[in-house]
């Protein structure tokens, strides 16, 4: 047993390596160069994930506006020609408007 | 590190930099002609995961256990391949004296010959020097489980030792 300290440092001897570990710079910019890519591929996913959010923002506003003017009833007699401002037909409208802005936007940031 | 945690690509150069050497030395070692590959898998890794990394131990020590674990993945998916023997390339290169080859090439067939376990555990106590229980921190076993791997590789490597001294 009192053996082991001595076995284990000539197994540990055995094992030392005659020279330094000798650095191979075509390796590490092989790796730097891999690291760019991937931090360029994850800042183009995060820029998509955004494009995403915004569409899907865009979109909830449509259906919103849909849901809106599908529960508007028939509009009273004599108002026919006019539509207020504060009727679900321009809130829809309003809605539609948001969409157009959220998506130009979009495309705009994709577009960079 | 912390701006090569801030994706700074300089400063990740200068990381790979000063460990890629040693971490191919022990991977050479460990897993034979795999061992750029998982170098490099494991320095992206760290690349991914500088962000989380506690700091807690050294970044050489990180990198080799993201490395050692890797390996052993691989081996549990059946990719197992021969480590390489050090000693015929280094004497190929000139590197050490034939005196030494002899012994050197037969270690490294006796590391060879261990299970991938065991084989990490004896590289890791005998040839970085590291304690037990850092060891078993980056095998990711308990410490009597690495107590029993090193007593395995030890029985395995005693019989090389004659007419080594230290």
């Amino acid at each position: 047993m009192s053996e082991q300290p001595d076995i284990d440092a000539r197994i540990a001897a055995l094992l030392a390596d005659p020279q330094p570990a000798r650095p191979d710079s075509a390796f590490a910019d092989r790796i730097v160069a891999l690291a760019a890519y991937d931090l360029s591929t994850r800042k183009s996913r995060r820029r998509s994930l955004i494009q995403v959010g915004r569409e899907a923002l865009g979109l909830a506003a449509v259906l919103a506006s849909f849901a809106i003017l599908a529960r508007a009833g028939p509009l009273p007699a004599g108002l026919g020609d006019a539509i207020g401002f504060g009727s679900p037909a321009m809130a829809g409208l309003a809605m539609l408007l948001m969409w157009a802005l959220v998506a130009t936007k979009g495309q705009a940031a994709a577009s960079r | 590190m912390r701006r090569a945690a801030r994706d700074d690509l300089a400063a990740f150069a200068t990381l790979v930099r000063a460990h890629e050497a040693g971490l191919r030395r022990y991977l050479r070692r460990l897993a034979g002609d795999e061992a750029d590959d998982l170098a490099q898998e494991a320095l992206l890794a760290a690349w991914r995961a500088l962000g989380q990394w506690r700091g807690d131990g050294s970044f050489a020590g990180w990198l080799r256990r993201i490395a050692t674990r890797r390996f052993l993945d691989r081996q549990r998916r059946g990719g197992a391949s021969r480590p390489r023997a050090f000693a015929t390339l280094d004497a190929a290169d000139g590197l050490i004296d034939r005196v030494c080859l002899e012994q050197r090439l037969a270690i490294d067939l006796a590391l060879a010959g261990l299970p991938p376990r065991e084989r990490a555990a004896a590289l890791l106590v005998f040839g970085e020097g590291l304690s037990h229980s850092e060891a078993a921190a980056t095998l990711g076993v308990p410490l009597g489980t690495l107590k029993s791997f090193v007593a395995r590789a030890r029985a395995a490597l005693i019989p090389l030792l004659e007419g080594v001294s230290v």
